[in-house]
């Protein structure tokens, strides 16, 4: 039925955006959460996938009938023959000539997915059973429908569903990740990562930074343009993926790798210099941190500081949260291991897309504007308790730092702070050791507190802007849509403002105000925002050599010009154009590395 | 070239239960061995009686009168076969 010795397919090169530098190569592995889900993606494939897609559909049907026939003898030698009998027209249903012509048919003319002729072509078939009289006859929709759905599971069933389960070295490719879907990831396998979905600014993109595996996202159809097993080239540095590369093209990128791996060492050398502009302006560069064990990395790059370390990974485990203790630990641990640099951790931020099994989140219609971060810890204080102990107790000795995430008014953080005093009385009473002057920081990532961080900054010790989330709660941009991905700019008007509105809160008050988004990791936007005069910058450890080198080739005068012009602009593309000239003039080589 | 045979039949359906997934898997058994097509149905709407998925879709309840229409060079041997298994009411009962 089907051609399977097609001649080999050529090469496809795909164009995504690249959200973490590197090139890899090696075999795809499909990754699939909602495996045998009831939805069934609807996706065009192109003339020249079609035999693919038939390829696939003779598999699953072949897979199918066998999955079924083995029922058949399991229910035969259990219950009898008798009962077996339902799975001959089932086996029928797999190896119906008429069916599967039909879809055949179908997947020609309309040149869509596999999965989605067959759903249409049997949805004809169950809708039409639907509306026979005899109400016995009607039931047969149900084997209709129990056959159809097995030959779709076999469909997808090529893919993997848990990230543990990977065991060779591959490149793992899937619709979107969710943070769940990375935490079990095992470093030395997964090579790259390559998604139909998101932005630079999504969960998958941060989590491949933080793992420093290539990645591109926003590549639209590529889970329906390879199968498990073939070759796939992976460039984060370009944001392309190439579909069976050819032996001329990796012999380019061999090439190329050697010319990369001389310029990192040129960027290794930088690694005990400060991070200071040409007129001596000194801007610390702090690391943004995800697991404990990245901490171990970061000195590597030339980072000493974590400006944040995120507690989410604490909580993906199912069914079970970290106690006090064990939290203690591996703050403690994390903060020993910086000594006698400063640590900022963040306070859980959960929820939104960074759902939690165990804690029981209900799905939000509206998660990004939802029960998460700080409010969720506010409405179950036992719970936030926990956590503030745990860092209480780590920072006796230790320079650590905390700071609430999402914040969007001053009442949160006062709340926060009483059973964080709280959390000190008990300590006091039951005598343990903490940190009596714990420093105590929020994250200014929703618009509100931007607007009011003059109110908010006689309360706190430091801000921390969290660019990703403020621009998109400002410039109402889910960044992980790809469809409005393009609105999401962090040199807007109103982004910029708002910057500079909370650094002048924050120094009228003398405290100091970092960023720790994506924005601070951008060359071209480094020196608008040294220039609006952000006091550290904190970003992914692998970042850290290019913006440092960006630093040490700028002058803060010039900074300060850009910024100055840049509030005055109306336009942000004329003010991105402008970070790029200074970039153009001050780190030529980075300028050309990055575009 | 052999000569095209064509037979047409009627049969009313006497299981209880009618033509439903296994008297369906049946005929399309026995249907299967020939080389001749055939078609049941009612006016209308007819289907193969190899396509067990077709076969599902008639109207196939008890004291249903269906069609059967065979086309081909052992049409005579092919109908002989299904008459039995009506006549039978599908060794259901």
């Amino acid at each position: 039925m089907s051609p399977k010795n097609t001649e080999p397919l050529s090469e496809i090169i795909l164009k995504g955006v690249g959200v973490s530098p590197g090139v890899a190569v090696g075999e795809v592995v499909l990754f699939a959460h909602d495996k045998g889900a009831s939805t069934v993606v609807d996706r065009s494939v192109s003339e020249e996938q079609i035999p693919l897609e038939i390829a696939r559909f003779d598999e699953a049907l072949i897979a199918t009938h066998r999955q079924i026939s083995e029922i058949q003898r399991k229910v035969a030698s259990m219950l009898g023959e008798e009962h077996a009998g339902i799975f001959d027209a089932h086996l029928l249903v797999v190896d119906d000539r008429y069916f599967i012509e039909e879809v055949v048919r179908e997947l020609r003319e309309k040149k869509k997915n596999v999965e989605s002729i067959i759903s249409q072509v049997a949805g004809r078939y169950i809708e039409m059973l639907s509306k026979l009289e005899d109400d016995y006859l009607r039931e047969r929709a149900a084997d209709v429908r129990d056959v159809t759905r097995r030959i779709i599971e076999n469909l997808a069933g090529e893919a993997v569903d848990r990230m543990d389960k990977i065991a060779q070295p591959c490149i793992v490719v899937a619709t979107d990740f969710s943070p769940s879907d990375t935490a079990g990831i095992d470093r030395a396998m997964v090579h790259a990562f390559a998604t139909d979905q998101g932005s630079a600014t999504s969960h998958t993109a941060i989590m491949a930074r933080a793992l420093e595996v290539p990645a591109v996202v926003g590549l639209h159809d590529l889970t329906g343009q390879v199968r498990p097993g073939e070759t796939v080239l992976v460039d984060g540095t370009r944001g392309v993926v190439i579909i069976r590369p050819t032996s001329e093209r990796l012999l380019i990128y061999a090439q190329r790798a050697e010319e990369h791996k001389t310029i990192l060492c040129e960027l290794e050398t930088l690694k005990d210099k400060p991070p200071e502009t040409t007129d001596g302006y000194y801007v610390p560069i702090a690391a943004n941190v995800g697991l404990p064990s990245d901490v171990e990395r970061i000195g590597k790059y030339g980072a000493k500081v974590v400006g944040l370390f995120r507690t989410e990974f604490l909580f993906l485990e199912e069914d079970r949260l970290p106690d006090e203790e064990e939290q203690m630990q591996v703050y403690a641990q994390v903060a020993d291991q910086c000594a006698p640099d400063n640590v900022v951790i963040r306070t859980l931020d959960m929820g939104g897309d960074k759902f939690s099994s165990a804690l029981r989140i209900a799905p939000e219609l509206n998660p990004f504007l939802g029960w998460r971060a700080i409010r969720f810890c506010l409405a179950h204080p036992d719970f936030f308790k926990i956590q503030l102990r745990a860092i209480l107790r780590a920072g006796a000795g230790r320079n650590i730092s905390m700071m609430y995430p999402m914040v969007s008014c001053l009442g949160e953080v006062l709340e926060a702070n009483i059973i964080l005093g709280e959390c000190r009385r008990e300590l006091q009473e039951e005598a343990i050791p903490f940190a009596e002057n714990l420093r105590v920081g929020v994250m200014i990532e929703i618009p509100s507190a931007a607007i009011t961080a003059d109110l908010i900054a006689p309360h706190v010790d430091f801000f921390s802007i969290g660019t990703n989330d403020l621009i998109q709660y400002t410039l109402a941009v889910d960044r992980v849509n790809e469809n409005v991905a393009y609105l999401y700019t962090p040199t807007h008007a109103a982004i910029l403002k708002l910057i500079s509105q909370v650094v002048r809160a924050g120094h009228a008050q003398h405290i100091p105000v970092s960023v720790c988004g994506e924005m601070a990791a951008s060359p071209e936007l480094v020196p608008l925002l040294i220039g609006l005069g952000v006091d550290e910058l904190s970003i992914s450890p692998p970042s850290v050599p290019m913006v440092k080198d960006v630093i040490r080739n700028l002058s803060y005068s010039d900074c300060r010009m850009l910024a100055k012009e840049a509030l005055r602009s109306t336009s942000s593309a004329e003010i991105l154009a402008q970070c790029r000239e200074l970039l153009a003039k001050s780190s030529p080589e980075i300028l050309e590395l990055i575009s | 070239m052999a000569k095209l045979e064509t037979i047409v039949r009627e049969f009313e359906v006497e299981n209880k239960y009618g033509i439903h997934a296994r008297p369906a898997a049946l005929l399309v058994k026995i249907a299967g061995k020939f080389s001749c097509d055939i078609l049941i149905g009612k006016k209308g709407y007819e289907v193969s009686a190899k396509s067990i998925m077709g076969l599902l879709t008639i109207e196939g309840h008890q004291g249903a009168k269906l069609h059967v229409h065979a086309v081909g060079a052992d049409a005579e041997e092919a109908m002989a076969e299904i008459a039995e298994l009506f006549a039978n009411k599908f060794f259901e009962e």
